[in-house]
């Protein structure tokens, strides 16, 4: 971006100023003290950046009016614009109203501003673009090492800030909160503290420690008063106790002797009174019990000989389980008797349709009655289903091959049919076009096509030609007619012929002859050069003229030439094409469509005759179908006649014959197999019946065989009186037996049941007598039990009661009357000594005390209680006022809150101390971002901007200091002087720190701006402390540098440094008086004038300076200034360049009219 | 079901050994009331058992750790429990972690009234009225686990109320399925309440909160059955010194330029709200990119110090801890894309960001600039992922402001503890 033109409205002392035309490169505005070059720099930073509230407070309002504002007009990418920013009083915003006019009218917003200055903002234009006199000062007020460090700072990051400011401040502050050995910081502190409570919380909880024993200290003295109340108490009931032991002792000595008394008695208090009358009654009852017992044994007897007399037979009532089950399997019987019946009559029944079967087969009687045996017969052929099966297969594959040979026939007829007609069709067609081959008259058309088509071409070629040929000769015409020379042409070619000719022979007339003019050399020499000029441009434009129409002609004559060599090129083709073709009448172009009328006739019947390809080919198919369904049906039919020969069957049997007699046989097959069913179930059924019926059999035998054995019972004349009915009741059997093998099962069984029956009948008897005698056996047997028991008893009580007789006894129950008498006296005693205890002392510690043995102790006794009394309650008092000691010593402690105070403290603390770490590790983490950040600062953009600055200082000391550099890890500058030597920055001088602040903010700008941050360098008069030498170098530094693509515009009021840019072709502006609207206008210095310079000199004045400067050093890490390329431009390829890079609409005027402008009137004074 | 009507008080996490934490500094004025605090709220349980003449009171655990509670901290427990005693109020005591049996010395025996529930297994206690029985309480101290396990506390169901009182983190589920009337619990610091149609259970959390953590009103609840055994439960505000959290988000502060009239508004409603009682409020500011120079300066410690000459004395003061910046989620684009010492920072900070500064090593750092402590290089090295997010937050934000050539006071938040002066904290 670049500032053309600043126009004031109102700021500060400025009303109405403007500055027109500044230069793209470099503008000096030179104004005394109090002129406004401060107040016109602050326009430009608020035209940039708007009005804070100190800018505003003061420039504003106007001190001579005017709206407060202005605009500028600058240049930057994409052309040209108007920035105009307005303040209004009562709207104290920093922006303004600011509007960005660009250059096609349309206006946009301050955005646009923004991306001109490269988005940097005022601090970044400040500390970079902004180079002040005050800086310079600062950095002269600094000592060595600060300033040293100030000019470090410049090339280790700087834009908004100071990099390596902002490292050094997080730095100390970190160090403020860790601190350092010698110098502790907060934390430190905070630890200290944190240890002095910690020690503080320690002693309290000590305290609490301390509490806790005085509290077991009383609790162990309550324990000990407590128990020492408890024995006193003791001790009062036990001197009290004993007190009354003493009173009590003569009635306690009288109740012991009346227990002697007793003791020595020993009568049986325990006899009952009617004791003996007990034992008396008891004898009686044992007699009448012993008559009983011999009663019921005499029953008993008499029932046991009744049931020895019975006639049982074990060996019947053993087979009862036999009986009894051949009994349940009756109905099974009679079920088995009807199975058979019924099976007999099945077997006839399918004997029956055998044979009607077999003679529906045509089988011989023979054959019948095998078939009856179930035997197989010799002459019957198989037609089982396997064989029937096998024969399947054949006779469908001859089935299959007779459909196919058929189907194949058909088709082919078919086929031949359709290609017949088909061929019909297309030989008509062939045959009204006399073509014999379809595709081959098609391709004749298309070739005929074809060469038609090319013959229209070259007829259309030719007319071109000639077309073309006939202006070509009229052109020559005209060339020939212009080669003559016309008759104004001339007149105006003789007029410079004519003024030069005579100016030069004026001149030399004035020069040489003084033939007609006076001698004049000046005038001479000046009218000779100008007369020769003049012929000289008539030579030149004559040649150029005639030059331009004989090339002309020439021209028109090689084209004519090879247009007619082209004519002729393409009548030849034409004639050797029309050989080719037949001969037709009428144009080419109806010849062409005829052609292709047949041409699209022929291609309708390309499909009829792909149809007959295509019907051929599937005739061809079918004849070939046929042929194989032929030959596979004959191989069917020989398999078929194999299969039967296989089977024994007849070859010239039929399928359909064959089916017939496989479907009788079937039948006499199921026939013969139902019949055998029948007949092997009906020998099943036999051999069951004859099974059964021999077991029952057997059973019946064998019980008629027990049945006739004598009764074991029988023996005695009883039993054999018993046994009578028993025998007639098995005669029956026997007779029956005798016969056994013809009688049915059903009645063997009925005859065993009824034997069983009646066994068990007399079996029951019997049973019932022998628990008649158990009774009587088990009343025998309590009556005994009841007699013995009683007799027991009576000896029992004679024991207990220690006699062995009756007599005994009665004498016993005399004592135990005098007993009776004597414990009466004693309980009257025992109430006496009770009366007087009273519950006072307890029975047995009385007894205790008045044991024979201690009744003489009891006054000693007494004694002894009343001392440890005495020493008791001493003692209590003693614990009672130390526990008074102790609760004080608690409560005092306990009242103590400091505990909690330390506590609340620490916690405090605590948190402090986590907010300082927490500190300390934020400003850590912002240290090593901001180091990243730096190392790669330093190691990709420091070398560049310090290389860069290493130019400017050698320029700017004229060659003294050659290289600015750092040591790698160190933080400071170091500079080369021309014979190599490392200088620190302390060293130097203050002019050559100086020279090394302006080298590095001119490689900062310049770093910038190769970032694309291409803003104003303004400079205010940062050249006042330099020698002249210096100063004059350093003027050259900046005007290269504003060559070299960067606007500078500096502010100075001293009138030597104005001069001394103004001589070196820097645009200088004087600022006008303030308070009324005026112009900067260029400054014209009153000097005598100069003659004016040639013409190519004003034209290029910078392409003709010479290299001033030596060469750098040959190092490649340099930057070679000298050597850029790009350094000496001519002013009209920058101009292109600009124009065309930079898009410059046509009305816009980027050239640099002003500083031609000024060369021009410098020349023009001159 | 009991016939009569009775109340019971139940509190807990009394925790007198504990003193207020999160607090920054101790100005004199309020330095007495701080520490009291915790003290003064415990009484006021005992004072309110005296004034609802409740039928007994619950203790649920936490009372106090006598190891690190001084004398003064069971002194204080004993006087209350004897005030309770001459009002002949009983006290059941279930233990906590913090009060549990074996911490309590030998030699001091509690009072017969109060009776401690053993930490081995469940007790049953009877509560009677005039020898009529009204309340079944089944109580269990905690044995260190730290969850309540409801088995524990099965009651077989019979006419009185059943109460379990117990220390330690709950599972509802496990409540639900024992045939308990009513739950008072403890093990926990803020009080909470779970009523419905299967359970009936109170947190009654401690009478003083202790730090920001704990923020809001704290008590304990006053329990009362109706004579149909219906329970109605009422939290009593006991706590004297209450910490609250203010924040102000982006959005709100999208609305507003300037900070103070807010904030005071914002002050004059919480002491409205919490009449009567010391609050301690810590704010949270969210920052967005348009309100950076807030942090700018001095601005931070000046705001403070006029929140706390507004608001922070009088009887019942509001005392701002500390006002802790939320540095922005993101700061405006153009700034990282800019091609200055800005730009390359923040690009630089959002890659240590992303990776939440895990790359970022300052042990160099620490062994340069650290004197020879082990035990700081152990805090200063100590990395939490919460203390790197928002180490690199704010780090973001300084650097940010530094770059920007903003005045930035880098030991914020540090000076008013004394940092650079010689003031004893």
């Amino acid at each position: 971006m670049k500032i053309r033109d600043i126009q004031i409205d109102g700021f500060g002392v400025w009303t109405g100023l403007t500055v027109d035309s500044l230069p793209e490169s470099m503008a000096v505005f030179y104004g005394p003290n109090e002129a406004g070059k401060t107040t016109l720099m602050q326009f430009l930073r608020a035209m940039f950046y708007g009005f804070p509230p100190e800018r505003r407070q003061r420039y504003l309002p106007p001190v001579h009016g005017g709206r407060p504002g202005g605009a500028l007009r600058i240049t930057g990418p994409g052309g040209g614009y108007e920035v105009s920013r307005r303040a209004t009083l009562d709207d104290q915003s920093v922006q303004g109203q600011v509007t960005v006019s660009g250059s096609d009218g349309v206006t946009q917003g301050a955005h646009r501003l923004g991306a001109l200055l490269g988005q940097i903002d005022e601090s970044i234009f400040s500390n970079v673009f902004a180079i002040g006199i005050r800086e310079l000062q600062e950095l002269s007020s600094l000592d060595d090492t600060a300033a040293a460090d100030e000019l470090y700072k410049l090339s280790s990051g700087m834009d908004r800030v100071s990099l390596v400011d902002i490292i050094r401040q997080l730095k100390q502050a970190r160090h403020q909160i860790v601190g350092s050995a010698e110098e502790p910081g907060f934390l430190a502190h905070a630890l200290q503290r944190r240890e002095k409570l910690r020690h503080e919380q320690e002693v309290l909880l000590a305290k609490g420690k301390r509490w806790t024993e005085l509290a077991a200290t009383r609790q162990n003295q309550q324990e000990e008063i407590d128990s020492l109340y408890e024995r006193l108490g003791q001790w009062e009931v036990e001197l009290k106790g004993v007190d009354l032991a003493i009173s009590m002792k003569e009635p306690w000595i009288e109740r012991d002797r009346i227990r002697e008394q007793i003791a020595q008695l020993k009568a049986r208090i325990d006899l009952p009174d009617d004791a003996v009358t007990k034992v008396k009654q008891l004898i009686t009852n044992q007699q009448d019990r012993q008559t009983s017992i011999d009663q019921i044994k005499q029953q008993r007897k008499q029932l046991r000989a009744r049931a020895a007399s019975l006639p049982i037979r074990r060996p019947v009532l053993e087979h009862a389980a036999k009986i009894e089950a051949a009994a349940e399997q009756s109905p099974w019987i009679a079920s088995l008797q009807k199975q058979i019946q019924r099976l007999q009559a099945d077997v006839q029944q399918a004997r029956d349709h055998l044979l009607e079967d077999a003679r529906r087969l045509g089988l011989s009687e023979e054959d019948q009655q095998q078939l009856l045996r179930d035997q197989r017969l010799a002459n019957l052929p198989d037609l089982s289903r396997q064989a029937i099966a096998d024969l399947a297969v054949p006779a469908r594959e001859v089935r299959i091959q007779s459909a196919r040979l058929a189907k194949a026939k058909a088709q082919t007829v078919d086929d031949r049919t359709e290609a017949e007609k088909l061929k019909r069709r297309i030989d008509d067609f062939l045959a009204v076009r006399e073509q014999t081959d379809l595709t081959a008259g098609m391709h004749q058309l298309q070739e005929l096509i074809q060469k038609l088509r090319s013959r229209q071409e070259i007829d259309e070629r030719i007319e071109k030609l000639q077309k073309h040929r006939r202006e070509l000769q009229e052109e020559v015409v005209d060339l020939e007619a212009e080669d003559a020379l016309p008759l104004e042409r001339f007149f105006v070619l003789m007029i410079p012929y004519a003024i030069g000719a005579v100016m030069l022979l004026i001149g030399l007339d004035k020069l040489l002859t003084n033939f007609f003019f006076d001698h004049d050399v000046g005038n001479g020499s000046l009218l000779s050069l100008v007369g020769m000029v003049t012929l000289f441009f008539w030579w030149t434009w004559k040649s150029f003229t005639e030059r331009g129409t004989d090339g002309s002609l020439d021209d028109c004559e090689s084209q004519l030439d090879a247009v007619i060599r082209q004519l002729k090129k393409s009548e030849v083709d034409r004639e050797e094409l029309d050989r080719s073709i037949p001969s037709f009448t009428g144009n080419a172009q109806q010849r062409i469509k005829e052609c292709e009328h047949d041409l699209s006739l022929f291609e309708t019947l390309l499909p009829v005759q792909q149809n007959l390809e295509a019907a051929l080919q599937r005739l061809s198919s079918a004849e070939q179908t046929a042929h194989s369904a032929g030959v596979s049906l004959h191989q069917a039919k020989t398999q078929w006649r194999k299969t039967l020969h296989h089977l024994g069957l007849s070859e010239s049997l039929s399928p359909k014959s064959l089916r017939l007699m496989a479907d009788g046989y079937e039948s006499l097959v199921t026939s013969r197999r139902r019949l055998k069913t029948h007949e092997d179930e009906l020998a099943q059924r036999s051999i069951e019946w004859d099974a059964f019926c021999q077991r029952i059999d057997s059973l019946h035998r064998s019980m008629r065989a027990d049945a006739s054995a004598p009764s074991a019972n029988a023996t005695s004349p009883s039993a054999a009186r018993d046994a009578k009915p028993t025998s007639a009741a098995v005669a029956p059997n026997q007779t029956a037996g005798s016969s056994g093998s013809t009688a049915s099962p059903n009645a063997n069984i009925d005859a065993m049941v009824a034997m069983l029956a009646e066994q068990r009948s007399l079996l029951q008897s019997r049973r019932q007598w022998k628990e008649e005698d158990q009774t009587l056996a088990k009343q025998q047997r309590a009556i005994q039990t009841s007699t013995d028991k009683l007799e027991r008893s009576i000896h029992a009580m004679l024991a207990d009661w220690g006699v062995e007789s009756v007599e005994q006894l009665e004498e016993q129950q005399k004592s135990k009357q005098e007993h009776l008498k004597l414990t009466g006296q004693l309980q009257t005693a025992e109430q006496r000594i009770r009366t007087m205890l009273a519950g006072h002392v307890p029975y047995d510690t009385m007894a205790q005390w008045l044991s024979p043995e201690h009744r003489h102790e009891l006054e000693k006794r007494w004694e002894s209680l009343t001392h440890r009394m005495q020493q008791a309650r001493s003692r209590v008092d003693q614990l009672l006022q130390r526990q008074g000691e102790v609760s004080q010593e608690m409560k005092t402690l306990a009242s103590d809150r400091r505990l909690a105070e330390v506590q609340l403290e620490m916690a405090t603390l605590e948190k402090q101390i986590q907010v300082g770490r927490s500190r300390w590790k934020t400003l850590a983490a912002t240290h090593r971002m901001l180091e990243q950040v730096c190392e790669v600062y330093e190691t990709q953009r420091q070398p560049e901007t310090l290389r860069e600055a290493s130019g400017f200082l050698k320029q700017l000391t004229g060659g003294k200091y050659t290289r600015i550099w750092t040591q790698l890890g160190k933080n400071q500058l170091r500079i080369d002087n021309q014979t190599g030597q490392a200088l620190p920055l302390e060293v130097l001088s203050r002019g050559t720190r100086e020279a090394v602040f302006i080298a590095l903010r001119l490689a900062l700008a310049s770093a910038f701006a190769r970032r694309g941050v291409a803003v104003p360098l303004v400079l205010d008069d940062v050249l006042v402390n330099f020698d002249s030498h210096r100063a004059q170098l350093a003027a050259q530094v900046l005007k290269d540098f504003a060559a070299m693509g960067h606007q500078v515009i500096m502010f100075t009021c001293h009138e030597h440094i104005m001069r001394m840019f103004h001589k070196i072709d820097v645009q200088v502006r004087v600022l006008p008086i303030q308070g009324e609207p005026g112009e900067a206008k260029i400054y014209q210095p009153h000097q005598p004038a100069q003659k004016a310079l040639p013409e190519a000199e004003i034209l290029e004045p910078i392409a003709e300076r010479p290299p001033e400067e030596p060469a750098f050093e040959d190092d490649s890490l340099w930057f070679d200034f000298e050597n850029r390329e790009d350094r000496w431009i001519p002013i009209e390829v920058l101009e292109e360049d600009i124009r065309h890079s930079r898009k410059v609409p046509a009305g816009w005027h980027v050239d640099n009219s002003t500083d031609a402008g000024h060369n021009e009137e410098a020349g023009t004074r001159g | 079901m009991a016939k009569e009507s009775f109340r019971y008080l139940h509190a807990g996490e009394f925790h007198l050994e504990r003193p207020l934490q999160d607090l920054i500094d101790l100005p004199d004025h309020l330095r007495a009331s701080w520490c009291e605090a915790p003290w003064k709220a415990a009484e006021l349980v005992f004072d309110t058992a005296l004034l609802e003449q409740v039928d007994f009171l619950l203790l649920t655990g936490d009372l106090l750790q006598p190891a690190h509670g001084g004398p003064a901290g069971i002194a204080f427990l004993l006087e209350q429990f004897d005030r309770l005693a001459e009002a002949k109020i009983p006290i059941y005591w279930a233990t906590g972690s913090t009060d549990h049996i074996d911490h309590w010395p030998e030699a001091i025996r509690l009072p017969d009234h109060v009776t401690r529930f053993s930490s081995d297994r469940s007790e049953i206690v009877l509560f009677k009225r005039a020898g009529h029985p009204l309340a079944s309480l089944i109580g269990r101290s905690s044995d260190g686990r730290q969850t309540l396990r409801g088995g524990d506390f099965d009651l077989e169901p019979g006419s009185t109320f059943s109460i379990a009182v117990g220390h330690g983190e709950v599972e509802l589920e496990a409540l639900q399925q024992a045939r308990i009337h009513h739950w008072a619990l403890g093990g926990q610091h803020q009080s909470q309440r779970w009523t419905d149609a299967s359970l009936i259970a109170h947190q009654c959390g401690s009478p003083q909160g202790r730090s920001f953590d704990e923020p809001g009103s704290h008590g304990c609840y006053l329990h009362e059955v109706d004579s149909h055994g219906k329970l109605q439960s009422q939290f009593v505000e006991l706590d004297t010194v209450r910490y609250l959290q203010a924040k102000l988000t982006i959005d709100e502060l999208s609305a507003i330029h300037d900070l103070r009239p807010e904030i005071a508004r914002r002050m004059q409603r919480m002491i409205a709200d919490h009449a009567g009682k010391m609050l301690l409020v810590r704010w949270e500011i969210e920052l967005d990119a348009s309100h950076l120079d807030w942090t700018t300066g001095n601005s931070m410690d000046e705001l403070l110090q006029w929140l706390r000459a507004e608001y922070g004395h009088g009887r019942h003061p509001a005392w701002t801890v500390d006002i802790h910046w939320i540095p922005p989620q993101s700061l405006p684009a153009k700034w990282s894309q800019e091609d200055t010492i800005l730009g390359d920072f923040l690009r630089v900070a959002d890659a240590h960001r992303k990776e939440n500064l895990k790359h970022l090593r300052w042990s160099a750092t620490i062994d340069a600039e650290t004197p020879a402590s082990a035990l700081w290089k152990e805090w200063l090295s100590d990395e939490r992922p919460d203390d790197r997010s928002e180490a690199i937050g704010h780090a973001q934000l300084i650097g940010c402001e530094l770059l920007r050539g903003q005045s930035v006071d880098l030991l914020a938040g540090l000076r008013k503890l004394g940092l650079g002066t010689s003031k004893n904290l």
